[in-house]
């Protein structure tokens, strides 16, 4: 396309633009996140942008700044859904800067799309990020940057710009995280983009093919809906998506659209002060419709039931696809001790097996377990070194997705579970979790059951013994000092807390005098005290 | 004539870098029982947090009236061919609702574009920061508009804090709601995103969720503008500003602010955070 352009060719941009987006439709569609606003994204943008179309060759003026009005004022009363409707507002900002021009350069359709983003921007209330907003908005500033002298130059980094936009969309927005897609809008206008750019480089848009990016910053960046996205939204309830068109005089843009966040929300508002295109959520459409006949003459009314819309969009969405398993994690640990389950528990931990140094549970236990838990993907802190090579058999013996993280002592399968995030894969928490199981040193006090010469340490009779990291470090006449002893060899400068979960043979009386005498000795150190209720050990105690 | 900028007091945008930037700042209000104070205007951050550490009344927040804005927007749009009003998420505070009904109803002779940030504290500071400077290199209305939105999607908000008591009781707990626990000491670390609060994690102890702070950064890098932000250990942050320095582009340092009393009634005392923006790529 030669430079200058007139109205003709714009229209021949967007024409081809249409012929784009048609084959590729269902592909928008399939993209769609719900709760979408209404119908089908990609049907919207087709259905709007064919009717600019259509009426942009009916009109016989060459003038840049009549068809990109005329395509404006199509647009205010064609638009269909949210996308339709934001869609809208790019022509709109079109219109506004080609104003009383004849011709255009490609400076000139560069700047054209800074006014077309902050029109697309001020159409909704709420405007989020992530999705065609942000891919309008990061065109308008690559283009106002661009030095491009030709049209074809000026698109092919408008829809390079475009393009990185929609694959990023998941980094801004988490729904499209959780769906493991990117954003549908974005994508549709990408592809319109792409139309105008293949018009302006003279490639033909007929019958081609636009496959969508692939999330970017994804574990699985397959541009499926995954299964637990589905299973979140079928709980939802949704209401009522209302739209209509009013006609009054001296209609407030800003204020209709105050009002109408106040009934519901997703409240889309475009036109000027004579005709207004709404789009809103909300519980019941009575108020909205009440409030919209206050203001002037209301036509083309479409009320649609977001639950009804929600269920057709399950039921499709799982026939196109497998079933694959959600993505949620739970947890089976191995502890024994009242206050330590309660800790384990209150962390995340959805089955106990009761168990430990002196009483080690079979793989058959640990199996049942792991079966017993919520969902197919586990993993399990054994606790123990002995614990996990039962553990690991039991990975080959189940039907589940098993990970052990190989704590071998209760302190370092509290680190490694204060790591566990319900949200991410079972591979990326065992990784996060085996990462932190060396952040903790751990001290376990107890009585020797036989006199033993061991490491240096002499342990005689009755004696209470201290290992640190499992091994004998200490002995001595009473826990304290055995504890104390331990914690000389351990503690450095770099040290801030020490967590004693008492249990054994102490009471909490005596638990407490150990705390506050071992906080007068080790002053630079932080003593928390938490009852373990483990039997046998005196102290179990983690440092870090 | 030019584009002005405005933000609240959310920002905890320090005086002398919104004086020098020419960023009008709206004032929240602290109420301490019956009592009712101007953020950093009648109470400034350490009267603050003695009155928090030391009082017994847990102080509450609230947003500015409409008419304390239509008077900014009024009082700058004679002078002015737009105003950009940037602020704190309006997840978290009725702050953007007043902006947005004055921007409405002011008589300010110019257009006024109320940005919600979706951050708090120095990640709203930043996006006004941004955009203010490029009015005064001269951008219109677009552009500055444009500006500040681009710098949302750039900016990210974390903290560790001392304790979830000040944000549950202060009734702003959101999705950081998972990181409640009584049994064990944790510092539960926490980052905004899409204008709530998220958890980013829980450590035990302050050395190693200063360290999640340092390498949150260096997942981010590279970042063009920084800031270390504490409630009431400058010591800390002194150091925290100096072990995330290499993560900025070329030339950049990292700023160090006081997290103020709005935010502080939230974040209570020994918060240490950050806010950055990231530098701009090619998209």
């Amino acid at each position: 396309m030669t430079s200058p352009a007139d109205g003709r060719d714009l229209t021949a941009m967007f024409s081809s633009a249409l012929e784009l987006l048609k084959p590729n439709v269902n592909e928008v569609n399939r993209l769609n996140v719900f709760p979408v606003p209404d119908g089908d994204t990609g049907v919207n943008m087709f259905l709007t942008l064919g009717e600019i179309v259509a009426q942009a060759k009916r009109s016989d003026s060459t003038s840049v700044g009549v068809v990109a009005r005329l395509m404006s004022d199509t647009a205010l009363r064609a638009a269909r859904g949210n996308s339709g409707v934001i869609l809208s507002q790019l022509f709109r900002g079109f219109a506004d800067h080609f104003q009383g021009m004849d011709k255009f350069g490609p400076a000139d359709l560069a700047a054209a799309f800074t006014p077309a983003a902050v029109a697309s921007y001020a159409a909704t209330g709420h405007p989020r990020e992530g999705t065609i907003l942000t891919v309008i908005r990061e065109v308008s500033e690559q283009a106002r940057d661009s030095e491009a002298d030709g049209f074809a130059t000026l698109l092919d980094g408008v829809c390079a710009t475009a393009l990185d936009s929609v694959a990023r969309s998941p980094s801004l927005l988490m729904i499209l995280r959780e769906a493991g897609v990117v954003d549908a809008g974005g994508y549709g206008l990408y592809i319109i983009l792409e139309g105008m750019r293949l018009c302006a480089s003279g490639l033909t848009a007929e019958g081609r093919e636009v496959e969508p990016p692939a999330p970017l910053g994804l574990d699985d960046p397959g541009n499926e809906l995954s299964d637990s996205f589905l299973e979140s939204i079928e709980s939802e309830q949704y209401g009522y998506c209302t739209q209509f068109v009013v006609e009054g005089h001296g209609m407030d843009l800003a204020h209709i659209k105050a009002r109408l966040g106040e009934i519901g929300n997703s409240a889309v508002v475009i036109g000027d002060s004579r005709v207004v295109r709404v789009h809103v959520h909300a519980s019941d459409s009575t108020p909205v419709m009440k409030y919209a006949n206050s203001l002037g003459s209301v036509e083309q009314i479409n009320i649609q039931s977001m639950d009804d819309q929600r269920r057709d969009y399950s039921r499709q969405r799982r026939l196109e696809q497998t079933g694959e398993e959600g993505g949620e994690v739970s947890i089976v640990a191995v502890v024994w001790g009242d206050g330590l389950e309660s800790v384990f528990r209150e962390y995340g931990v959805s089955q106990i097996i009761q168990g430990g140094n002196t009483l080690n549970p079979s793989v058959g236990q640990i199996l049942s377990a792991v079966e017993d838990a919520p969902t197919s993907d586990v993993l399990i802190l054994p606790n123990n070194p002995n614990i996990t090579i039962s553990a690991q058999q039991a990975v080959s013996l189940t039907s589940k997705n098993l990970g052990v993280v190989p704590a071998s002592t209760i302190p370092e399968g509290i680190a490694a579970l204060l790591e566990f995030d319900v949200s991410t894969s079972l591979e990326n928490n065992l990784n996060r979790m085996q990462g932190s199981l060396d952040s903790v040193s751990t001290i376990e006090v107890c009585k020797a059951v036989r006199p033993v010469d061991l490491n240096g340490v002499a342990v005689g009779d009755d004696q209470i013994i201290g290992l640190l990291n499992r091994q004998l470090v200490a002995a001595a006449d009473t826990a304290e000092a055995a504890l104390a002893d331990a914690l000389a060899q351990v503690l450095t400068e770099d040290s801030e807390l020490v967590t004693l979960f008492w249990g054994g043979p102490m009471t909490e009386n005596e638990a407490a005098q150990t705390a506050q005498n071992l906080e007068a000795r080790f002053e630079s150190v932080e003593f928390e005290l938490v009852s373990g209720g483990q039997p046998h050990y005196h102290f179990l105690a983690s440092v870090e | 004539m030019a584009i002005k900028v405005v933000t609240d007091s959310t920002s905890d945008l320090p005086a002398d870098v919104a004086e020098s930037l020419g960023i009008e700042v709206v004032p929240l209000n602290v109420h301490f029982g019956s009592d009712v104070y101007k953020d950093r205007v009648n109470l400034m951050p350490d009267t603050f947090y003695d009155k928090l550490i030391n009082g017994d009344v847990l102080p509450t927040t609230s947003q500015p009236s409409v008419g304390e804005f239509i008077d900014v927007y009024e009082r700058l749009g004679s002078d002015a061919d737009g105003i950009v009003s940037v602020h704190v998420s309006e997840k978290l505070s009725g702050t953007m609702n007043s902006a947005r009904l004055a921007s409405q109803q002011a008589n300010a002779d110019c257009p006024i574009e109320v940005v919600d940030t979706f951050q708090v504290s120095m990640g709203v500071g930043i996006c006004a920061m941004e955009a203010a400077e490029v009015a005064n290199s001269g951008g219109d209305m677009n552009q500055v508009i444009l500006a500040a939105r681009n710098a949302v999607t750039r900016s990210q908000c974390f903290f560790m804090l001392e304790t979830l008591e000040f944000l549950q009781k202060g009734g702003r707990i959101g999705k950081a709601q998972a990181l409640i626990g009584n049994l064990l000491k944790i510092r539960p670390m926490l980052i905004l995103q899409e204008g709530e609060v998220h958890p980013l994690g829980r450590e035990r102890t302050r050395r190693k969720g200063i360290a999640k702070l340092v390498d949150t950064v260096a997942e981010l890098a590279p970042i063009s503008g920084l800031a270390v932000m504490y409630s009431t250990g400058p010591d800390e942050a002194q150091t925290l500003a100096q072990n995330v320095s290499k993560f900025m582009i070329e030339g950049r340092e990292p700023m160090m602010l006081q997290i103020g009393p709005v935010i502080g009634t939230y974040a209570g005392p020994d918060t240490l955070g950050i806010a950055l923006i990231s530098a701009k790529s090619g998209g």
